[in-house]
């Protein structure tokens, strides 16, 4: 069978997982880690870095770094959430050709999947390091409030990745799939999923033969960890101001500093009573001096200033029960997804509400990743009993006149699902009507997200609601949408397929294809390079720093001056290879510079 | 001997319409003409007319006579050329003679078999051969059962039968044969099961049986089990089955919608099983009418008192005929000519019915007859009048048909009976004056009628009165109609039938009422403007029901002109109340008659300052202008 992987795309850090030999395990990166940082960055020199190397050099080059995309991605420019990034990111938001969002990372602009493409990549190419094979298919894992714009940007920034994304799931319920695989359990399962950038509460019941169904699912989209880091820095930056009178948001670099020691602190006290935020030379005084900060924060200051965030999610968790038509009672477990679930008020705000304590079972990190992969395998392998049947997250209609939102498919419907209403044309000998498709739960159609639009034509010239037009919704089992518009007159139909958009056109991201996989021949060779470079460089540096010791000894030698001229060339040598870029001859010179450095050492060792 | 129970009549081909007008038949022939298909033997045709078996006989005589049906004979006679048919207006004829064939027929060629091509299956009537549903077709005198509309629920599986066309497996597909069957049966039956047939679960199950049917019918039948593999059509039609299973789950493991749901279908039957009551009791009422018709045209002055017979036995409800004036009867002609025709000449019986040999219907009627009384027909026992038949009949019969026959012919005819098994020569024929023979067939089928009316009269009126008693209203006002339709003039019938009747019509508005309710609450529009509109049709003056149906209509994009007349009569009996001036405007605005709409709205309006609703919609309709 044809391998496939699970990647949980998270805002801010990334997990891939692939089935082997039945169960499900976590792909460490080439550093050990088993989640890598969502974060994409541009170098000086142009070099693209993702994931820890991306993060590490954050700070020194915040302009240029992006975190947090997955905030963003499949977001209108004008929208309130793409505001506030505009506000307070330390990158540069632009508005794109299509009332998209780009970023600008050294003066070019990238679509927010470009973006998320990068992170995609990478974890492709951690699992194909892995297992030593390429690796095309994947299923990958977004937040389930997430609308249809939203999941087609990341099948898109799948695609631009070089991914076939067989499948788009929700991460709580890819949780609740690791939860119960293979375990036979007959429950009913609420997760708990705080992440990085999103809130999700989705309550599921296991059945027998491998059932998995969604019963409701309800969450925010713009409430997560990244916002209680931002109440943590305008904690620090009040305070700062308070003190010195110089806000730290103009400046990007410290922003990010902020930011970094923010996240840091809030980790920390998930663990500790109090921690220090140490910031030295934060910003200059404008005096030819620099400030420090230093503050101390503890936990009930965090908890505090997060206090209304986390009364959300209880507010979301209420909702839903309501909606599943369930009590807290019927829950028979309950699982903490996300980061944010380790934050210890969280523990006991949740416990509080279900009135029991939540499963240890699952980590809260790995779990979505881990489901994913296990509904890739299940996908594909016939012989595995495992159905998954998820639910619309959101209503979806048309609207209607009047500007009003007519729902077809309510929220909260398992999918495969049809549904048809009759409509008749609202103006007199009107010959066309228009089906604009929205997702959303708004009675104002405008307030709703637009997933598409079409027109039906050669309606007979009448009065005003005398011609019927039937309107079919089809959600079918990949979760594509097919909107068929019927003249019940003629029996003229025109349809569509609901494709979202994600923002880009099909030729950009056709471009963006190509484009990605000449960066992944880059990136391999580079990678490569910097590997020898780094060697032979820090084969010159123990070089060097011996010079003038080996110097001294070998004055009143010919011989040795010889030495030390050969040495002198070997290292010239290797810099103009380094400076060529060439992988190859910098191989070489490691050899010439190994040799004389084992030749320094020992002549420094003799005396 | 069933013999003539099992023949089956042939339809004659097309007849002119015009010319089957000119043709001297009863309704009862009509009706029987229209049933006979070729297949259905007359068994079958009594049994799914209704009307008794020696009716359905004697009216297949006279359909045979003007060669309207053929009764085809045993496997040696073919049926004969049309051309060698007397041509023009088949003269009348009294093949109904009550006498015994010739007796040089022998006994072999008067067995018929039904020809091989015509009927699969002659006798059974277990399952009779596939025909049209019609009211008529199977409808029996009692009230059927609380039926259960929805077909067996077993076991989700290849055991279904496939309705409709047969199935044949798409090749070149990911799933076998039998997957594909599997799929494309339930998908055919989506429409038709019910929400726990689907599931395959009883009514009564609990949520937990209702789960585990739900969770391994989608481990079937979930699209994903063939994800990315070719299925071609079947991707869709799972789709469709998985979504009415969810659907169906749901829906029943909500207790609230659960019950709603139960309570829906519950009255959906209920008014399912009574309309197909008063569909029944309608083709019951015309069958008694055509019955009715059918004997005011055949029957003639009444006999002379020498030839009375004994009066029925059951004479206490005798109902008396409709008093029509009697008409000469056609197949019966007073003065008609029977005195020359030989009725059933030995030597040429091509002068009856054209045929060279075989038993026609007339000969064997009084086999089909003596076999005693039957239990088909409304008629019962009652009235059944036994003809003396066949020589070859064991001598148990014999004894009774000679009693019988002398019952018929007078002391006269006794002397043709003669004693002794197997006799085949008995002339007994030659010893009857052939209009003594015709009075009395005429006789006895008058009194035959009439105890049969009786019967059903008190029958029904019994019936319909125990129903009243038990207070099951709708029973009650089909079994009295019809009883009424026997006894017109019984003037306490009429009393009880009107009692019957107001209460059953509030009862299936009842029943309406909670459909609509459920229908609406379900947004199914157009359900629920048709079960509103029977709502108003049993409760004339109840205006919410009108402006109900009224409002669904407009909901559904229904007939905007029903709705406004809904409306319209909504407001009329409540002049008084904006809400329904509401609707009605509403109407009119969904037909574009903006002014009317405006009328109404104002004087709604002026009922209802306060409602914000109304305002707006003025206010929209003033913009708009």
């Amino acid at each position: 069978m044809e391998k496939v992987i699970g990647i949980d795309l998270g805002t801010t850090n990334s997990c891939v997982a692939i089935v082997e030999n039945g169960s499900p395990v976590v792909i460490p990166n080439r550093g050990g880690y088993k989640t890598t940082p969502s974060m994409v960055a541009v170098t000086e020199a142009g070099k693209r870095l993702v994931g820890h190397i991306a993060k590490r050099q954050a700070i020194t080059n915040a302009e240029n770094t992006v975190y947090a995309a997955k905030r963003l991605i499949g977001r209108k420019w004008n929208s309130p959430q793409v505001k506030n990034a505009v506000a307070t990111s330390s990158y540069r938001i632009v508005e794109g050709p299509h009332r998209d969002v780009r970023i600008v990372l050294r003066d070019k602009e990238y679509s927010v999947p470009e973006i998320s493409a990068m992170v995609l990549q990478e974890m492709k190419v951690i699992a194909e390091d892995y297992l030593g094979e390429t690796v095309v298919k994947a299923v990958v894992t977004v937040p389930a409030y997430f609308n249809d714009n939203q999941r087609q940007a990341t099948r898109d920034a799948g695609e631009v990745a070089g991914l076939d994304v067989i499948r788009i799931i929700n991460e709580p319920t890819a949780a609740a799939l690791a939860y119960g695989h293979g375990r036979n359990l007959e429950k009913v399962v609420a997760v708990y999923d705080f992440g990085g950038g999103t809130f999700d509460i989705s309550i599921l019941e296991i059945g027998a033969h491998g059932v998995f169904k969604v019963i409701a699912t309800a969450g925010d989209t713009f409430l997560g960890g990244e916002d209680v880091d931002a109440r943590i820095i305008d904690w620090l930056v009040q305070g700062f101001k308070e003190e010195h009178g110089i806000d730290l948001r103009q400046d990007r670099m410290a922003l990010q500093r902020l930011k970094d020691a923010a996240e840091k602190a809030k980790c920390e006290l998930s663990s500790v009573r109090e921690t220090e935020v140490n910031l030295p030379f934060i910003i200059s005084s404008g005096r030819n001096e620099a400030l420090h900060l230093q503050r101390a924060l503890n936990r009930a200051t965090l908890e505090e200033l997060s206090e209304d965030l986390i009364e959300r999610t209880v507010d979301i968790c209420r909702q839903t029960l309501e909606d599943a038509r369930l009590g807290k009672t019927e829950i028979d477990e309950v699982l903490l997804v996300g980061g944010m679930t380790r934050m210890p008020k969280i523990q006991q705000v949740v416990t509080e509400f279900f009135e029991r304590d939540p499963s240890k079972g699952v980590h809260p990190d790995e779990v979505v990743a881990l489901g994913a992969a296990i509904q890739g395998s299940a996908l594909l392998d016939e012989k595995q009993e495992m159905i998954l049947l998820d639910v619309t997250p959101h209503a979806l209609g048309i609207m209607t006149h009047g500007n009003y939102f007519e729902e077809l498919i309510p929220q909260n419907t398992t999918v495969p699902t049809h549904r048809t209403k009759i409509f008749t044309t609202s103006r007199d000998n009107q010959t066309a009507v228009k089906i604009l498709v929205m997702q959303g739960e708004h009675e104002n159609a405008e307030e709703n997200e637009l997933l598409g639009e079409f027109i039906l034509t050669g309606l007979r010239r009448a009065t005003k609601g005398s011609v019927e037009i039937e309107v079919t919704f089809e959600i079918n089992a990949d979760g594509i949408v097919s909107v068929r518009a019927k003249d019940l007159e003629t029996g003229v139909e025109q349809q569509i397929q609901v494709t979202a958009t994600s923002g880009l056109t099909r030729d950009e991201i056709k471009s963006m294809i190509d484009g990605a996989k000449d960066e992944l021949v880059e990136r391999r060779t580079s990678e490569e390079f910097e590997g020898v470079k780094q060697e032979a460089e820090k084969l010159m540096g123990e070089i060097e720093r011996l010079f003038p010791q080996v110097e001294q000894i070998v004055a009143s030698s010919d011989f040795g001056r010889d030495a030390i001229e050969k040495a002198r060339a070997i290292v010239g040598k290797a810099r103009q290879a380094i400076q060529k870029r060439d992988v190859a001859l910098v191989k070489e010179q490691i050899e010439g510079l190994t040799r004389t450095h084992r030749m320094f050492k020992g002549v420094v060792a003799k005396t | 001997m069933a013999d003539l129970e099992s023949l089956i009549p042939i339809p004659c081909g097309a007849i002119d319409a015009d010319r089957m007008r000119a043709m001297p038949l009863a309704p009862t022939d009509g009706f029987l003409l229209s049933r006979v298909d070729g297949v259905s033997s007359v068994a079958d045709l009594a049994q799914a007319t209704g009307i008794a078996l020696e009716d359905v006989i004697a009216s297949l005589i006279k359909l045979e006579s003007l060669r309207l049906v053929e009764l085809p004979k045993g496997p040696k006679s073919s049926r004969p050329p049309k051309s060698s048919r007397p041509p023009k207006t088949p003269r009348p004829k009294v093949d109904a003679k009550p006498r015994s064939v010739p007796p040089q027929q022998p006994p072999p060629a008067r067995s018929p078999q039904p020809p091989p091509v015509r009927s699969p299956q002659p006798m059974s009537r277990v399952s009779p051969p596939p025909r049209a549903p019609s009211p008529t077709a199977h409808s029996s005198p009692r009230p059927p059962p609380q039926a259960s509309p929805v077909p067996p629920p077993p076991a989700p599986g290849p055991s279904r039968s496939a309705p409709g066309a047969p199935f044949t497996p798409v090749p070149s597909l990911d799933l076998s044969p039998e997957q594909q069957q599997q799929i494309s049966v339930i998908f055919a039956q989506l429409d038709d099961l019910d929400h726990y047939a689907l599931l395959g679960v009883e009514r009564g199950v609990d949520k937990k049986a209702i789960k585990r049917s739900y969770f391994e019918l989608t481990a079937k039948f979930h699209p994903d089990r063939y994800f990315r593999k070719q299925i071609g059509p079947f991707k869709a039609q799972m789709e469709a089955i998985f979504g009415r299973m969810t659907e169906a789950h749901d829906t029943l493991t909500d207790n609230a919608r659960r019950a709603d749901y139960d309570a829906y279908i519950g009255s959906v039957e209920r008014t399912r099983s009574i309309e197909r009551m008063v569909a029944e009791s309608a083709a019951e009422m015309r069958r008694a009418e055509e019955v009715a018709a059918g004997i005011s045209i055949s029957s003639i002055p009444p006999p002379p008192s020498s030839h009375s017979m004994e009066p029925p036995s059951s004479a206490s409800m005798r109902v008396v005929p409709p008093a029509r004036p009697s008409e000469p009867p056609r197949a019966f002609p007073k003065e008609s000519p029977t005195g020359k025709i030989s009725v059933f000449p030995p030597e040429s019986p091509t002068a009856v019915s054209g045929r060279p040999s075989g038993p026609n219907l007339g000969a064997l009627i009084g086999d089909a007859l003596t076999k005693g009384p039957s239990d088909r027909g409304p008629g019962g026992g009652s009235g059944r009048i036994s003809i003396p038949a066949t020589p070859s009949q064991a001598p148990g019969d014999q004894t009774r048909r000679e009693m019988l026959a002398r019952k018929l012919m007078g002391s006269r005819s006794t002397q043709g009976s003669v004693r002794g098994a197997n006799v085949p020569k008995v002339p007994a024929i030659g010893y009857v004056k052939t209009e003594d023979a015709v009075d009395s067939l005429k006789r006895r089928y008058e009194e035959k009628v009439t105890s049969a009316r009786t019967a059903q009269a008190r029958k029904y009126s019994e019936s319909g009165m125990a129903a009243l008693a038990k207070g099951d209203m709708v029973a009650a006002a089909n079994a009295l109609r019809v009883a009424l339709t026997f006894d017109t003039e019984n003037a306490e019938l009429k009393v009880a039938y009107d009692k019957a009747q107001r209460a059953s019509d509030q009862l299936l508005g009842d029943q309406y009422l909670k459909q609509a309710d459920y229908e609406e609450k379900a947004e199914k529009w157009a359900d629920a403007a048709r079960s509103w509109r029977r709502v108003a049709r049993a409760r004339e003056d109840d205006a919410k029901a009108h402006e109900r149906a009224a409002h669904c209509l407009v909901k559904a994009a229904g007939n905007l002109h029903d709705a406004a007349a809904l409306a319209q009569r909504a407001v009329l009996l409540q002049p008084k109340s904006a809400p329904i001036r509401l609707t009605l405007a509403n109407v009119y605005l969904a037909a574009g008659l903006t002014l009317n709409a405006r009328r109404e709205l104002e004087t709604a309006a002026q009922l209802a300052p306060d409602d914000a609703n109304i305002a707006s919609l003025l206010k929209r309709i003033a913009k708009s202008d």
